[in-house]
């Protein structure tokens, strides 16, 4: 849905990628049973990092995995995560994210995309009944809605827009959980939702202009093309986002579940950077990690 | 003490006295509160877990050898406030570096938008962008920094915000990335506490280049 909270694979270890891939088969499993056989189809691997997060609030005896066999792999068995309640939850608030996301991009994406946005539109919507999470449902709706507002009244702000998606992934990623943790997991879901705002908004800036869409740095850069200053503005914002993540990710109690960590701090720290590197004007070179 | 410090450093009572302070080090820098700027909500929550951990790490040292312990101080080390310069200053503008300087940021910025839009000054908008970094408003913050330097060019002090402001994000990954070889690595070398200085907070820059101290902050 996003793109952007992926890992960097090959700074895996051979472990860690197999966890993290029996997660996601382990979210499609549960998506099956619990938002319907085909919201399947809109599953993407963003949504394994709330999984991931969400684990560290379960214990250590529920995290298992088993091989079997699906519809998009019939010849070989793989290995898949047996549905915990991190899990279950994962694919329930994904497929309500995925249905006011959808709903969302109807109205402002282009034809073709959006005839098949409209194929898929049953499919989201079912999924979301399914999920079942009605007060989560109201809350990412207003917080749309807020947003669109924000695409009607031409903003000249990142931060108004941007911290409006970041409460609502705070409150995806801490539906349901109390006190220290749902802080941390606001926090969590707070700051990676200004990071995909921004970055997506940033992403898009030429396109937005073409098509005369609200983008907020064309409303505070004036649709000129960015200087490589602007960029490295955008940047450095987005880094520090990334910093109050990296915050809020500190104080997950991820206890042994050290694979499931360094699943989660590659994805901040290498996921996220990397995706951003469409920002870095001729010094790109620098970031080769080496000093 | 109602927790064994053992268990809250998450080493085994056997470890070595070099386990140990590792993974002190490794939880401090995790923990550090100036990772987190001061409206951040999980300021406190990262001060007491600081706080656990030196108790920890404080006990576990009184136990194996009374009184040499070198890290008892360390619950000082984040201690820090920076100062903000008010030599020169317009009346109102220097009641508003005090307020800053107090960390009363909702009030300073009140002041603020009480001024009339003839009279903002580069003054203004760089007290501006210090208040809406504290709120977190990454973006209209340094908006507002830009609009400073570009009132008022030959001000040190704005363009010295800038370039540590522009420099905020440059270590960030060095946790997994850094030169000791990766976070895995990094959590049992020895350079842990170079790495602390770097994760120092990018809000303590803006002190430093307005008067304060960071080596204080060490």
């Amino acid at each position: 849905m996003f793109g952007y909270v992926k890992p960097v694979v090959s700074e895996l270890l051979v472990k860690e990628n197999e966890f993290y891939r029996a997660t996601y088969c382990g979210i499609c499993r549960a998506m099956k049973r619990h938002t319907g056989r085909l919201s399947t189809v809109t599953l993407t691997y963003d949504s394994v990092f709330l999984a991931l997060v969400r684990m560290a609030y379960i214990p250590d005896s529920e995290l298992s995995s088993s091989m079997r066999r699906c519809i998009a792999h019939p010849m070989k068995k793989k290995n898949m995560l047996n549905e915990n309640s991190a899990i279950e939850y994962t694919a329930r608030a994904f497929g309500i994210l995925t249905y006011y996301k959808m709903r969302d991009d109807l109205t402002d994406e282009r034809a073709g995309k959006r005839m098949l946005l409209s194929l898929l539109r049953p499919i989201a919507s079912d999924a979301k009944k399914r999920a079942n999470l009605s007060e989560l449902s109201d809350t990412v709706r207003d917080r749309l809605e807020k947003i669109t507002e924000h695409e009607r009244a031409r903003t000249a702000s990142v931060d108004e827009p941007a911290s409006l998606f970041g409460e609502l992934l705070g409150e995806i990623f801490s539906f349901g959980l109390s006190g220290e943790d749902k802080l941390v997991t606001y926090q969590c879901g707070f700051h990676l939702g200004k990071f995909i705002y921004a970055a997506d908004a940033a992403e898009d800036y030429s396109e937005d202009k073409r098509l005369g869409r609200y983008n907020p740095f064309i409303e505070l850069y004036g649709g000129a093309e960015l200087t490589a200053e602007n960029k490295a503005s955008i940047k450095c914002a987005l880094l520090l986002e990334c910093r109050a993540l990296e915050g809020a990710v500190n104080l997950i109690p991820f206890g042994r579940k050290i694979t499931v960590e360094n699943i989660v701090r590659n994805i901040i720290y290498l996921g996220l950077t990397k995706r951003i590197e469409f920002l870095d004007g001729e010094d790109g070179e620098e970031k080769k990690g080496q000093e | 003490m109602m927790k064994d410090p053992y268990s809250i450093l998450g080493v085994s009572p056997g470890a070595t006295d070099e386990e140990v302070k590792n993974a002190y080090r490794s939880l401090a820098r995790k923990y550090h509160p100036d990772n987190y700027a001061d409206d951040n909500p999980l300021k406190e929550l990262a001060k007491e877990k600081m706080q656990e951990i030196n108790d920890a790490y404080d006990t576990i040292q009184r136990e194996r050898r009374s009184g040499s312990s070198s890290y008892s101080s360390s619950s000082q080390s984040y201690g820090s406030t920076g100062g903000y310069s008010t030599s020169g200053q317009s009346n109102v503008y220097v009641t508003i570096r005090l307020k800053i300087n107090e960390r009363k940021y909702r009030e300073a910025e009140n002041m603020l938008l009480g001024i009339p839009d003839a009279e903002r000054t580069a003054d203004w908008h760089f007290l501006t962008s210090v208040c809406l970094m504290q709120r977190g408003r990454v973006n209209d913050a340094m908006r507002e920094l830009e609009i400073a330097c570009s009132m008022d060019p030959s001000n040190q002090e704005y363009q010295n915000a800038k370039q540590m402001f522009n420099s905020g994000g440059n270590n960030y990954g060095s946790m997994y990335y850094g030169n000791s070889g990766g976070y895995r690595r990094a959590r049992s070398s020895t350079d842990d506490a170079c790495n602390c200085c770097i994760n120092l907070m990018w809000l303590d820059c803006c002190c430093e280049c307005m008067g304060g101290d960071l080596i204080r902050c060490i």
